[in-house]
């Protein structure tokens, strides 16, 4: 009976419940992206004897591009592996004999010097084995460490390896197996033909590609990933890099549960993004509720539109409009409605009394000043033909309403001034009573007028009264 | 194709290949490994490299001279399970081998003898690398774009695709081949020891001897070279590799100097 993990983590020792007879010995079943390898039944620890063949491989990187990949399995990114906490792995590297290079296998969970790189460094046509323990549950990467590293890594040398914990992972309906990583190529992003790899661009950390799974598409279109609404999705990630960080988001959903940096404990829920180390994972658990494609992508977002960081979910199944409506209405908006509307010609505020003489002229000095001597003029001459005067006019003095009621409602039509003719609209003035009353007592008792009565506001407001607003 | 046929036939394949060779002059070499190597790096004196690798029809004769190293005969710790497999038999190379192609899958062990057969011996790896360093000429008068295309032919072999036409030229001491084509064997190719974690070698203190992983390298960008140590390191003397050959070399004065190493 294997030793629970799970309610004693300071006496955690996934080799304490071996006892003394030899393990079971199991070859492994890897899967190649992004299927993953069936999820382990076993209670027990078991040897497991892992056959790991690395082979240079020339195929297509995008679209018109090929590139010679140095691989484990012969895909990019290598099998995903898939053993126990507790179990012990026997490893054999095998260097395919038309590989130009010799290769070598550092994983992450290992813990031994190099992880496992010294012990499996590998010419062509041989065969390296070494052996070791399973101690941390967890999602790690593996890679080639051979020298060059950078481009080792770079050429595609990676893939993940799962160790369950003691009591495995828990259950979900589906689970999917996705890599990022970068190419560094000669020529431009989309340039066709076969590529080689630029140590400068790696370098300089700029790539001209960044894919999940290998290549431009992998997990997109037809090669989408399928799934069916009210299914948990669990998504193993990893990042090859060499060199990018990735920030790992599924657009339309919501990670319910995260094992940051791939740690056996799922630490954070309801995530969007996270983030995803260059030779680092990240396990995320999401239910599906809606139908539709969701979008898998490094949302450092030109990568992802522009350099080749997407992906696709699908999933098929029955709507759920509370959850998500879609669209639901599609109307002409006008901010202020059918008709521009006025906004209401507010008198001014100034108070409305009876103003003493001279401040009454003194106003009126004012709003004539500002409101009427643009048209006639500061002496009040007016211009012929076009404003008629105001100095010793006979139209003016004639009537005193009618001045009221000229200034209050504006004039259009032929009048006689001073024996001239004049045919011209003088627009209304939206001048307060009070103001109206200053004005005109001022105008009637200058510019060579003789009033002797000046105009008040009672006048003023009387006249108002008088006729209705038009 | 070469067809085994008669007994006055066998006599007069029994001399060596008569192998054309080229002057290398005297020059520095930075190994690629730096511990204990002053900043002029290695004085390699002049010597002689043969122009061609060894080619399947020159170790044919090889092995016809001396059945101890046929396919089928050979001891297996001095020549593993790949030897010679791309030939057809012991002493036949049949159609799919091209007899002037450099011969491949031959150990050390074997290259070795083939050597001593031919009054010739191996070149070192300082005298390998200063010769394969040396294309001033056929790069327009520099060597600044070496390695870029050095990287570009490596990945191309590795997809079997045809080398890049430019690493096909000849080197400014005449020879041909040195890239573009299987990596060669030399004479002292476990004198860099690395212990396979390429990543943390390069401690003095672990007693192995010349280690230096890229903490130590003369040129941590020089992949091109890195590729090329890298492949030493890997390989045993009875390793016999389908991308890996050699030629042979000898001292600039005619005489055989250095009867054992």
């Amino acid at each position: 009976m294997a030793c629970s993990s799970a309610d004693a983590p300071a006496s955690r020792d996934p080799l304490a419940g071996r006892g003394s007879g030899a393990l079971p010995v199991e070859t492994l079943q890897v899967a190649f992206a992004p299927a993953v390898p069936k999820p382990i039944t076993r209670t027990s620890p078991a040897k497991i004897v892992i056959n790991l063949e690395t082979r240079e491989v020339r195929k297509r990187l995008a679209d018109g591009v090929e590139y010679t990949f140095w691989t484990f399995g012969g895909s990019v990114p290598g099998p995903m592996l898939r053993v126990r906490a507790g179990d012990e792995v026997e490893f054999h590297l095998n260097n395919h004999p038309s590989s130009k290079m010799p290769h070598n296998i550092d994983l992450h969970a290992v813990t031994g010097p190099g992880g496992g790189a010294a012990a499996s460094f590998t010419a062509p046509g041989h065969s390296s084995q070494f052996s070791f323990a399973a101690l941390n549950p967890g999602l790690y990467v593996y890679h080639c460490a051979t020298a060059p590293v950078g481009m080792h890594i770079a050429n595609g040398m990676y893939g993940l390896i799962l160790v369950e914990p003691a009591e495995g992972m828990p259950k979900v309906d589906r689970e999917f197996y996705v890599v990022q990583s970068e190419f560094y190529t000669a020529g431009r992003h989309g340039e066709a033909g076969v590529q080689s790899f630029d140590m400068e661009k790696a370098l300089h950390e700029d790539p001209e590609y960044v894919v999940f799974n290998g290549s431009v598409g992998a997990v997109a279109g037809d090669n989408a990933l399928k799934a069916n609404v009210g299914e948990t999705v669990r998504m193993y990630v990893g990042n090859g890099g060499p060199n990018l960080v990735s920030s790992f988001h599924v657009i339309g959903e919501i990670f319910d549960k995260v094992y940051t940096e791939g740690g056996s404990v799922a630490n954070q829920r309801d995530v969007q993004t996270t983030l995803v180390p260059a030779g680092g994972s990240a396990m995320v658990d999401m239910k599906l509720d809606v139908p539709g494609t969701f979008i898998l992508v490094d949302h450092s977002i030109f990568r992802a539109f522009n350099k080749g960081a997407l992906g696709m979910l699908k999933v098929e199944g029955g709507e759920n409009k509370t959850i998500y409506s879609g669209k639901q209405n599609d109307l002409v908006y006008l901010p202020e409605g059918g008709a521009v509307q006025a906004v209401p010609n507010e008198a001014s505020a100034a108070p409305e009394r009876e103003l003493p003489r001279n401040e009454l002229l003194a106003r009126g000095q004012q709003v004539f000043a500002a409101n009427c001597a643009a048209c006639h003029q500061l002496g009040g001459e007016g211009v012929p033909g076009a404003f008629p005067p105001l100095a010793k006019s006979d139209f003016l003095m004639a009537d005193k309403d009618r001045a009221i009621g000229v200034v209050m409602r504006g004039l259009s039509g032929e009048i006689s001034v001073n024996g001239q003719k004049f045919n011209g609209v003088m627009p209304s003035l939206a001048l307060s009573n009070t103001d109206i009353a200053a004005v005109l007592s001022y105008v009637r008792t200058n510019f060579g007028n003789r009033a002797t009565d000046l105009v008040s506001l009672r006048d003023v407001q009387r006249v108002r009264a008088a006729r209705p607003k038009p | 194709m070469l067809v085994l046929c008669g007994g006055a036939w066998r006599a007069a394949a029994q001399s060596p290949a008569v192998h054309r060779y080229r002057t290398v002059t005297a020059g520095h070499v930075r190994p690629f490994y730096l511990a204990g190597v002053a900043d002029t790096g290695l004085a390699v004196a002049a010597y002689q490299l043969a122009e061609r690798a060894v080619s399947n029809a020159d170790f044919l004769r090889f092995v016809i001279a001396r059945p101890e190293w046929r396919r089928s005969r050979v001891a297996r710790i001095a020549a593993d399970p790949a030897y010679l497999r791309h030939w057809m038999g012991d002493t036949v190379l049949g159609p799919d081998v091209a007899a002037s192609a450099p011969v491949v899958n031959v150990s050390w062990f074997a290259a070795h003898a083939y050597a001593e057969w031919s009054g010739a011996r191996l070149p070192t790896t300082a005298e390998w690398e200063l010769a394969a360093g040396r294309f001033r000429r056929a790069l327009g008068g520099t060597t600044d774009r070496l390695q870029v295309l050095l990287l570009e032919t490596y990945s191309a072999q590795a997809s079997g695709a045809t080398a890049s036409a430019t690493l096909r030229l000849t080197s400014d001491d005449g020879v041909l081949g040195l890239h573009g084509g299987p990596w060669e064997w030399v004479d002292d190719f476990n004198a860099v020891v690395t212990s396979g974690e390429s990543r943390g070698d390069g401690t003095p203190d672990d007693g192995l001897f010349c280690a230096g992983g890229a903490a130590l390298s003369a040129d941590p960008g020089n992949y091109a070279a890195f590729m090329r140590y890298a492949v030493r390191g890997s390989l045993r003397g009875s390793y016999a590799l389908a991308t890996l050959g050699f030629r042979v070399a000898r001292d600039a004065a005619p005489l055989r100097s250095r009867g054992k190493r």
